[in-house]
């Protein structure tokens, strides 16, 4: 099992969702080159969900989802 | 298809209603979309001054941060002309960031590829 990740950036995203998490997603990367990764925390239910689709709409990819029994960690790689 | 809309019915009436639709909208509009929200009936209160300060349903964000970062990220609101004039309002009532607009215009967004929710 991994037990760290290198990551360009990290945001702890707590209990947020939904809207408020990935406006906050987005300015993140906003500040990342292409290729550069982005290490979210987040504990919201509907994180692995609403990434992954946020992901497919902007062009952006979910690396992973850490080995976290909650699903905590999410490795996001920054596209076009 | 890139074009969403929000129509949003409710504001100081349904804080519930009216914060979900607004945190949809952040959605849509940090996802890339070309997002508007078509603010009608009790909505239009939502653009005018200080209006949105005065909303903070328990359990979700401040609705004066969500018109702010959706302003911000490029999303549009626009407000239905009839409804806002029929509440009595006039253009220097409204938000900086929001437009009055008729019929046509929403039937134009809306017939070109959009997808929407109301609330």
């Amino acid at each position: 099992m991994e037990t760290s990740i290198h990551a360009d950036s990290i945001l702890d995203l707590g209990e947020k969702g939904c809207g408020q998490l990935v406006m906050e997603v987005m300015l993140a990367m906003r500040n990342l080159a292409e290729g550069q990764t982005l290490l979210i925390t987040a504990y919201d239910p509907a994180v692995p969900t609403d990434l992954a689709a946020w992901c497919r709409m902007t062009g952006n990819t979910l690396v992973k989802i850490l080995p976290d029994p909650a699903g905590k960690q999410f490795l996001l790689r920054k596209g076009r | 298809m890139n074009n969403f809309g929000i129509n949003l019915t409710r504001s100081t009436d349904d804080p519930d209603r009216a914060t979900v639709a607004m945190t949809i909208a952040n959605a849509s509009v940090a996802s890339g979309k070309n997002t508007m929200v078509f603010l009608s009936s009790e909505g239009v209160r939502l653009a005018i001054k200080g209006v949105a300060e005065g909303i903070h349903e328990e359990g979700l964000q401040p609705m004066a941060d969500l018109v702010k970062n959706y302003v911000a990220a490029g999303g549009a609101i626009w407000v239905c002309s009839p409804c806002f004039k029929k509440r009595g309002y006039s253009e220097s009532d409204l938000i900086e960031s929001a437009i009055l607009v008729g019929g046509a215009k929403l039937v134009e967004f809306m017939t070109n590829d959009a997808s929407g929710v109301s609330y």
